[in-house]
């Protein structure tokens, strides 16, 4: 492979190369952010994080993005991916609550939420439920 | 390792605390004093009103035994001005109970739950922690004790919607390693909130963890090499 050619790698490789410094002398590769988090995705989102489509950049967008700071020093990263997750969140969490949101318009937002999103909705719906059946069960007693 | 159960206390779970809660029920028969590890039950002569525990007034209850005295916030007067408390002031829950002022020798406060929030003598301009279940319970197994038993249920419908509303609202205010209040939140709305609430603060930590590493590796220095004394020490250390 040629010096300064641009190729993608699997995450663990990169990282592994990139972080082989101390061994030579010189960094055997530099890493770029993946395209997930290109400056371009981190502004959409402080426009507006509801209308992302997270899941069609990555499918862990959110342990992607911690990985990823994990490399480069980035506080404004933070900032944006956290108020991205928590605006998102309440949105979660409404239509966790709203038994028809998942139907109805709500249905495009619910396709984008990455892994960890799903499993908040899910536990957030699960919740819910639990109390919803409660609430039935001393009726029948 | 997969638990079958979420973390906290399921629904039924915390109804069942919910039944030590004291009512205050009106007898029809008479029943002999009960020594119960809870303590010891009064007699009960009709028709003086007694408070029992949740369970056996409602035990008493479903064998038509007694009649229920509903708390005084469990009315429709103060249920509507709760709710009108709770849509005007959008971002805290209405005040819980006032504690009683702390006995003046050296004797340890009452605290909940081992205050009768909900006896017929309780406050009427507060719900108290267990309000959700012991309204919903009251209502199914004593509606005939209650006036107008579907406006109330209407109404703590309502009050359930707006508070679980400002609770999902909670989330924006959060911070990695923030604290939030939530003065007056009641046990159902706890149990019912906590996997979501837990799971946006776990996600929040996840991503600025490496925030918080470098913050510990700092910490760690400044251990090693002695505070230096500047400004933002104290920050450092709530985190």
């Amino acid at each position: 492979m040629k010096q300064g050619s641009k190729i993608e790698l699997p995450l663990w490789l990169g990282e592994m190369l990139a972080l082989s410094q101390s061994l030579n002398t010189s960094s055997l590769v530099t890493l770029d952010p993946p395209s997930a988090l290109a400056p371009r995705v981190l502004n959409a989102l402080k426009a507006d994080p509801r209308t992302v489509d997270l899941r069609a950049l990555a499918p862990h967008f959110y342990n992607l993005g911690a990985r990823i700071l994990e490399l480069f020093e980035e506080e404004e990263m933070i900032e944006v991916l956290s108020d991205t997750f928590k605006s998102r969140s309440a949105v979660i969490a409404d239509q966790a609550h709203n038994p028809r949101g998942a139907l109805g318009e709500g249905a495009d937002f619910m396709r984008g939420l990455d892994e960890n999103e799903r499993q908040l909705f899910r536990t957030a719906h699960d919740s819910a439920k639990a109390v919803r059946a409660w609430m039935t069960d001393i009726k029948k007693k | 390792m997969a638990l079958p159960l979420p973390p906290g206390l399921t629904p039924p779970e915390i109804a069942f605390l919910c039944e030590m809660e004291l009512v205050t029920v009106i007898p029809r028969q008479r029943l002999e004093g009960l020594d119960l590890l809870g303590g010891n039950l009064r007699p009960l002569n009709p028709p003086h009103r007694t408070p029992l525990p949740l369970w056996l007034a409602l035990l008493l209850k479903r064998q038509r035994r007694a009649n229920m005295v509903p708390p005084p916030w469990l009315s429709q007067h103060s249920l509507e001005a709760i709710l009108d408390y709770e849509t005007e002031h959008d971002d805290v829950f209405s005040p819980p109970p006032r504690l009683p002022s702390a006995p003046s020798n050296n004797a340890l406060a009452f605290s909940p739950p081992f205050l009768s929030s909900s006896t017929a003598d309780a406050a009427a301009d507060a719900l108290p922690y267990h309000w959700l279940e012991l309204g919903e319970m009251l209502l199914e197994a004593a509606s005939d004790d209650f006036e107008d038993p579907d406006t109330m249920r209407k109404l703590l419908r309502g009050l359930r919607e707006v508070r679980m509303a400002k609770l999902r609202k909670i989330v924006e205010k959060l911070d990695a390693d923030g604290g939030v209040k939530m003065n007056g939140i009641g046990a159902m709305e706890i149990g019912e909130g906590r996997a979501f609430v837990g799971g946006v603060i776990d996600g929040l930590r996840k991503i600025a963890a490496s925030r918080e590493q470098q913050r510990k590796d700092r910490d760690r220095d400044e251990m090693e090499n002695g505070f230096s004394g500047t400004a933002d020490d104290d920050e450092m250390e709530m985190a």
